[in-house]
C-alpha cells in the first residue's frame, strides 16, 4: 500500500508492524561505536508502552507537552507514543554542554508555557539528567522512555485525520519562536508527496544526522521511512559534528540510498572528514543527497562532489529544495541532479530586482542553485512585498506559497496565524525569482539568521548582548553574513560601546559578549565588531536597521580589504 | 614524528584557531581561555582541530576525546597532542 493509502500517522506503523513485525525499521548508531536496531514491531511496541506511561500519568488526547529527550529509542518512543494518544508532542533540544542550566530552563519553560504544555517528558539515563536540569521548572516534568507496558491497540480511541498530530518550533532561538500545529491529514498528503516525488521503496535506506526537532530530521529521517516503509539510520547530531565520516561510513555499512543535510553540512564534510577514514568506502548506491534549511551553494555542491566521487559518490544524487516549517518541511525540490545553477548580474539584482543571465564565473556575476520545482500538493507565486501583485519571470520578489498540506495553524497565535496568510497564500518573507519555471532564492525580507540550517533571531541575540556590562541599551545590531569557507552565515554583532579605542576594555567586552552569548543561546559569533557611538544605521523614525547596517558593514569590509 | 615542545604547540594552535577557526589572527587568545564553552569557537571547530593536529603532528584524538570538557583550552589540546 501506498502512504496515501493512509490517513494518520499511526495507521501506516501499526500496519507494517502488524504485517512485518520483524522487518527491522530503525538503526541507532552511538558515539562509542555500538549501534542498536529497532524493528518495526518494536518500535510499535515502544510507542505502546510510552502512550500507556503518559496515560497512566493522567495525559490524555488534546494535551500538549514538550519532549526534551536526547538520541535515543526513548525520544522515538515517546513522540510516536504522544502521537498515538493524542497527546501533541513539540520537540525541543536538549542542552548543549555550552549552555547554561539556567538559561536552557528558563527557555524550556517559556516554551511550554507559551504552548500550554502540561508537562516536559524527558527521559532516564541521558549525559545531562534533564530531571536534575528541570528541577525546580513551573511546568511539570515527567521521566519517561521504553516502558514494557502497553496501551491496548485500540484504547483509548486512535487519532483521527482531522486531530493535531505534532508541533515544531521554529524561527528563533528564545523566546520569540512559534509553535506550528500540524494534522495528520495534511502530514499525510505531505508524505504521499514525499514518497511520489522521489520514487522512495522498500529498497531505500536513508542515514540522517539532523536532528529529529528540526523538521528535516522528524520527516525525512524518522517519519518518512516509518510511514512509506523504508529503513532509516539514526546518528546523533554531536556524534556527527565530532566527526562528519560518521555519516558517510554509515552510508556504506547500511547501503545508504538517500541522505538529507543543510548546505554547511557539505562543506563541513570536505574540511573535516580524514584521507583514511573515507578511503575504503563505497557510496555509489546514494542516489539522493538532499539539501535544504538553508541557502544552497554551487561551491559546496562542487566541493562535496569532487572530493567523494573517488569513493563513488556521483554528483547526480545532489538535490536542492526550498522548504518551511510551516509547510511541514518542503515545498520545492529538483526532480533531477545536480541542480542547475544560474548566473545572473549582480548589479541588476542590487539595482532593478531583476536576475539578469550573465556569463559564468566573470566579474559582477553571482550564482544561484535553483530549488527545483513546487511538489505534488504545492505551488508558488513570486509576488510584489508591498502591493502583493505576481511578478514575471527572473523578477524578484516574495516568495509565496500554498500546500494542500499547510500547518494548522501557529498554535495559541491566531491573529499571526492570520496575517501570515493572503487569500490562502503563506507569506514566507523569503526572497527570490522564478526562471525555467524553478525557484531561486536570493535572500530574506526578515532579519532572521540562518546559520548551519538554525534559525537565529537577531533580536534573541541583541537582547542578550545588551544585558552585558559594557554594552548599552538598544546600540547592538545583530545579522548574518554568508561565509563561503562555511558554506552557511556567520553572526556578526555590532556593538556600539562607550569607548572602543581602548583595547584592554575592548577585549573584555568581547570576552564577556561572547560568553553571554554562548550561555544564554548557545550561539557562537563569526564576528564581534566594536563601534563608536552613532555608527549604527537607524531608520528615519528612529529604529535601528539590520538591513542598513549590515550594508554598511559589508561596504566597510570590502574598503578594508581593498589594496 | 617527533612532538615539539609544548609551548610551542600551543603557538601553533593558537595561530590555527585564532586565524583560521575565528577568523581573528590579532585575538590575543590566553592558553587557559576557554575555547568552545567561552564561545570563541563552536562546537563544529572540534573536528577541525583534530585533523589540524593530525596533519601538523600526526597524533590521532579518537572520537570520544572529541568533547568540549577534553578539548576547551589550548593547555588541554597540548597536553592531549603531548600524549600521543
Amino acid at each position: 500500500m501506498s502512504v496515501g493509502d493512509y490517513h494518520t500517522l499511526i495507521e501506516p506503523i501499526r500496519a507494517r508492524a502488524e504485517a512485518t513485525p520483524d522487518w527491522p525499521a530503525i538503526t541507532l548508531l552511538f558515539e562509542d561505536g555500538t549501534s542498536e536496531t529497532a524493528t518495526i514491531g518494536e518500535v510499535w511496541r515502544d510507542a505502546l508502552g510510552a502512550a500507556s506511561a503518559l496515560d497512566a500519568a493522567g495525559l490524555c488526547k488534546g494535551d500538549v507537552a514538550t519532549v526534551a529527550m536526547g538520541h535515543g529509542r526513548g525520544l522515538i518512543a515517546t513522540f510516536l507514543g504522544a502521537v498515538r494518544l493524542g497527546v501533541v508532542p513539540a520537540l525541543v533540544s536538549t542542552p548543549t554542554p555550552r549552555m547554561d542550566p539556567d538559561h536552557y530552563r528558563t527557555r524550556v519553560e517559556s516554551l511550554a508555557r507559551g504552548v500550554g504544555a502540561v508537562a516536559v517528558l524527558v527521559g532516564s539515563g541521558e549525559q545531562t539528567p534533564l530531571e536534575g536540569v528541570l528541577a525546580g521548572a513551573s511546568c511539570r516534568v515527567l521521566v519517561c522512555g521504553t516502558s514494557s507496558g502497553a496501551v491496548a491497540a485500540d484504547t483509548p480511541p486512535a487519532p483521527s485525520p482531522a486531530d493535531p498530530a505534532f508541533m515544531q518550533f521554529t524561527s528563533g532561538t528564545g523566546g520569540s519562536q512559534k509553535a506550528v500545529l500540524h494534522g495528520h491529514a495534511g502530514l499525510m498528503r505531505y508524505l504521499e508527496s514525499k514518497e511520489m516525488g522521489h520514487g522512495f521503496g522498500p529498497e531505500d535506506v536513508v542515514v540522517c544526522w539532523t536532528p529529529l526537532y528540526h523538521d528535516q530530521g522528524l520527516l525525512s529521517g524518522l517519519l518518512a521511512p516509518l510511514t512509506i516503509g523504508f529503513r532509516s539510520v539514526l546518528i546523533s547530531p554531536l556524534h556527527w559534528v565530532r566527526q562528519p565520516a560518521v555519516l558517510l561510513r554509515a552510508m556504506h555499512d547500511y547501503g545508504g540510498t538517500v541522505s538529507y543535510m543543510p548546505n554547511f553540512a557539505l562543506n563541513h564534510c570536505v574540511r573535516a572528514v580524514r584521507e583514511r577514514e573515507v578511503a575504503d568506502l563505497d557510496l555509489r548506491r546514494w542516489r539522493l543527497l538532499l539539501l535544504g534549511g538553508e541557502p544552497v551553494r554551487a561551491d559546496s555542491l562542487r566541493a562535496f562532489a569532487e572530493r567523494f566521487a573517488v569513493q563513488g559518490f556521483r554528483a547526480s544524487a545532489l538535490r536542492a529544495g526550498y522548504g518551511l516549517a510551516e509547510m511541514v518541511e518542503g515545498v520545492t525540490a529538483g526532480l533531477s541532479g545536480p541542480p542547475n545553477v544560474d548566473w545572473v548580474d549582480r548589479g541588476a539584482l542590487q539595482r532593478e530586482q531583476r536576475a539578469e543571465p550573465a556569463v559564468p564565473e566573470q566579474p559582477g556575476a553571482i550564482s544561484f542553485v535553483s530549488c527545483g520545482v513546487p511538489k505534488d500538493g504545492a505551488a508558488l507565486r513570486i509576488v510584489d512585498p508591498e502591493d502583493g501583485t505576481d511578478l514575471p519571470e527572473r523578477c524578484v520578489g516574495e516568495i509565496r506559497v500554498k500546500c494542500s498540506y499547510r500547518m494548522l495553524e501557529y498554535h495559541r497565535q491566531a491573529e499571526l496565524t492570520d496575517a501570515s496568510f493572503v487569500d490562502g497564500w503563506f507569506r514566507t518573507r523569503d526572497l527570490g525569482y522564478v526562471a525555467a519555471g524553478e525557484l531561486y532564492v536570493v535572500g530574506r525580507h526578515s532579519d532572521v539568521i540562518l546559520v548551519g540550517g538554525r534559525n537565529l533571531s537577531p533580536e534573541d541575540i541583541e537582547t542578550v548582548a545588551e544585558r552585558v556590562p559594557g554594552a548599552l541599551p538598544d546600540r547592538t545590531v545583530a545579522f548574518g553574513v554568508a561565509s563561503e569557507s562555511l558554506g552557511t552565515e556567520r553572526v556578526v554583532l555590532v556593538c556600539e560601546s562607550v569607548d572602543p579605542g581602548d583595547a584592554e576594555q575592548r577585549i573584555a567586552l568581547e570576552r564577556r559578549l561572547r560568553l553571554a552569548l554562548t550561555e544564554a543561546l548557545d550561539v557562537t559569533l563569526g564576528e564581534l565588531r566594536l563601534v563608536e557611538r552613532g555608527w549604527i544605521v537607524k531608520t528615519s523614525s528612529g529604529k535601528k536597521s539590520r538591513r542598513l547596517s549590515r550594508e554598511k558593514y559589508g561596504a566597510q569590509s570590502v574598503d578594508a580589504a581593498a589594496p | 614524528m617527533n612532538t615539539p615542545p609544548r609551548s610551542q604547540i600551543i603557538d601553533a594552535l593558537r595561530v590555527f584557531i585564532c586565524g583560521e577557526l575565528m577568523q581573528h589572527p590579532s585575538y590575543p587568545l590566553r592558553a587557559d581561555e576557554k575555547l568552545m564553552s567561552g564561545g570563541l569557537i563552536d562546537s563544529f571547530s572540534v573536528a577541525h582541530i583534530a585533523v589540524f593536529i593530525e596533519v601538523t603532528w600526526g597524533v590521532n584524538i579518537p572520537n570520544p576525546e572529541l568533547t568540549v570538557e577534553r578539548m576547551d583550552t589550548l593547555e588541554l589540546i597540548a597536553d592531549r597532542v603531548l600524549h600521543g
